[in-house]
């Protein structure tokens, strides 16, 4: 059957709009607003740590780069921006948007708004493999750092793979998935409970690692996760079609032309590897996945090009942001990251609900 | 009276679903021609819609083949499947957030590579396929906000959409009133006039089956217990030996087909509860307790 298309009037508006440039300029302007906040919060970010630098000295070494003369910048200033400030800022966006992107990601893929990046297990398979790497008997402080990253997503990938096996690679339902995620993750979880309670001496800095920071933070480690966040947050979007269509559902995705097993296998992997790198470097820091995407959600709506893009730069903002208060914040030492953007995240997603309608208090 | 080959052909299906004790198919048969409305009936349970799902390719025969234009339909990659084949599914589960538009353009997934965005002849199509259910002004509405029956007229368009040439109904019109019912169906019987689309419907309802059909199956326990045009096969012993009750009919006042009413609570027919499995058919019209 053919249809013989209906041409637009004139004086219509919204999507029958005669053009489609109202609908692409308005991706175009979410991503240049969601942007602009991000340019924002990381100037601000610089600024604040142990350190105070001024807020302009951004800006002046970017002068002396480009060739300007007679600008004045102390080199400890400039020593402490380039080689502690900025990685640690590039790593917090680096990381928000990798668990932003996997979260909208899982929760599109499941159907299910309560998912984030650690649903099928991540965040188990990483601790376990940390908790590990740190009761080892290493040489030196400076290999166990390296181990505890490299164990770290080496766990996570294969409590995920041991997840999607069990589960037919993606070709049962996607709630079999996340049950299965679940009781794997237990198991995991119980090992690693099993190896703190008789390592007792390790507690506080394996502790220190579960709740998630950037306070090691080097370009070095920003290099490490750089790729794996790319292809697999790049990978994600170019299924954004896909995530839409299976939100009709698996059979009806299927009979629009989706391949529902294999893509929900490769969207799977592809989050599950750019969360792993986040999580390998940064310890298990929560909230993030699960509440930017549906902040981002509520601003630019379900259409998930436009909502992995945007929930990516707002995540990168929102976790340099929360990075920038713990270590901020007055005290003997930095607060654990995760302990902040659960603070923020916990009433923010409340207020997220509230707004939705969907909040009823006595 | 057959006059085309079948696009979309079951032959000699049968099927069993993995925790399935027994078989939901047993060796059916059907052909889904172009310009032919072709009806599925029968009880619950009787494997309508298992068949329906064979026929998307939704499952894999155990026996027999399914065949689209001679080509074993497990061959055919999901996306051309799609160009063909498109479902209209029961029940309106949408996600609330998508606007009525965005349900619509779905339909043209299968037709452009996910990396372009919809061309100006996607769009007249949508805009086309909408107009045909009267859907248009839905466009920028929220699923959420929708009614039913105004969900399930984007399900059409968004199936419009594909272009198929064969288009699979899943009692489509279980969620509607019988006037949306009633303008439901007669679309698609128009299509299969003006556009020669080939229809498979899953019907509830046998006096919409009865009238809109061109040629019926009738289903039971997994087996085709008859097929032909539903002038001749729906006699009430046929709809008694499908459904394992009597029911009063009449002709048509218009078309002169049977069509078939509830019984009257002071008339004399009484339906027994739905048999189970594997039990003869009687006709239990006087002798068995009724439900009311």
């Amino acid at each position: 059957m053919r249809l013989a298309p209906l041409p637009a009037v004139a004086g219509e508006v919204g999507a029958l709009a005669p053009s489609t440039s109202r609908r692409r300029s308005r991706t175009g302007l979410a991503v240049a607003v969601s942007a602009l906040i991000l340019l924002m919060v990381a100037l601000l970010a610089a600024a604040i740590g142990k350190a105070a630098l001024p807020l302009s000295l951004p800006f002046d070494l970017l002068g002396r780069a480009l060739g300007r003369e007679g600008i004045e910048i102390p080199a400890t200033s400039a020593s402490i921006f380039l080689e502690i400030r900025l990685p640690r800022i590039v790593l917090a966006g680096v990381v928000g948007a990798a668990l932003s992107v996997s979260g909208a990601t899982y929760q599109g893929l499941f159907r299910n708004d309560l998912a984030d990046p650690y649903v099928l297990g991540v965040a188990a398979g990483a601790a376990l493999g940390a908790v590990i790497a740190f009761v080892l008997p290493l040489p030196s402080v400076a290999t166990r750092g390296g181990a505890v990253q490299l164990f770290a997503f080496v766990g996570a990938a294969i409590v995920v793979a041991i997840v999607l096996g069990i589960a037919g690679q993606g070709h049962t339902g996607g709630a079999t998935l996340l049950l299965a995620g679940v009781a794997v993750g237990s198991v995991a979880n119980a090992a690693c409970a099993y190896l703190m309670y008789t390592h007792g001496d390790q507690l506080m800095v394996i502790y220190g690692w579960l709740l998630g920071g950037f306070n090691v933070a080097s370009w070095s480690q920003v290099g490490q996760i750089v790729l794996p966040v790319a292809v697999g947050a790049g990978a994600i979007l170019l299924g954004g079609r896909t995530l839409d269509l299976l939100q009709f559902g698996d059979d009806e995705a299927a009979t629009l032309g989706i391949d529902v097993a294999r893509s929900r296998l490769w969207l799977t992997a592809a989050a599950t590897l750019a969360a792993a790198a986040a999580v390998s470097v940064a310890g298990l820091i929560g909230f993030v996945g699960l509440v930017v995407p549906h902040a981002a959600r509520l601003v630019v709506g379900p259409e998930h090009h436009r909502l992995l893009l945007v929930s990516g730069i707002l995540g990168a903002a929102f976790l340099i942001a929360a990075d920038a208060v713990a270590r901020g914040l007055p005290g003997p030492a930095e607060l654990p990251v995760g302990i902040v953007t659960a603070v923020i995240g916990g009433p923010f997603f409340l207020f997220l609900l509230h707004r939705q309608g969907r909040l009823r208090p006595w | 009276m057959v006059t085309s080959s079948p696009l979309l052909e079951l032959d000699g299906v049968s099927f069993r679903y993995d925790n399935g004790r027994q078989p939901a198919l047993t060796d059916v048969s059907l052909a889904v021609r172009p310009g032919r409305f072709l009806g599925l009936l029968g009880p619950n349970g009787s494997g309508k819609s298992t068949a329906l799902r064979l026929a998307a390719g939704l499952l894999k025969p155990g026996e027999g083949s399914v065949r689209l234009r001679g080509t074993d339909l497990g061959q055919v990659p999901r996306e051309e499947i799609a160009r063909t084949i498109a479902v209209v599914p029961q029940g309106d589960r949408l996600p609330d957030a998508y606007t009525g538009w965005e349900v619509a353009m779905a339909g043209r997934s299968p037709h452009r590579p996910w990396w372009r965005s919809p061309s100006a002849t996607d769009r007249g199509i949508v805009r086309r396929a909408l107009s045909l259910v009267s859907a248009l002004p839905l466009a920028d509405r929220r699923i959420g906000a929708l009614s039913g029956g105004e969900r399930q007229r984007l399900v059409l368009a968004r199936a419009l959409a594909q272009e198929p040439d064969v288009l699979l109904l899943d009692e489509p019109t279980a969620h509607l009133d019988l006037a949306h019912q009633v303008a439901f169906v007669q679309l698609v019987h128009q299509l299969t006039r003006s556009d020669e689309l080939a229809v498979l419907g899953v019907f509830h309802d046998i006096n919409l089956a009865a009238e809109y059909c061109d040629d019926v199956v009738l289903l039971r326990e997994g087996r085709e217990l008859a097929h032909g045009e539903p002038a001749t096969l729906l006699s009430p012993a046929a709809v008694e030996a499908v459904y394992g009750a009597i029911f009063p009919s009449v002709a048509h006042p218009e078309s002169g087909r049977p069509a078939f009413l509830p019984p009257s609570p002071t008339g004399t027919v009484r339906v027994g509860t739905p048999l189970p499995r594997d039990t003869t058919v009687r006709a239990d019209a006087t002798t068995a307790g009724g439900e009311r």
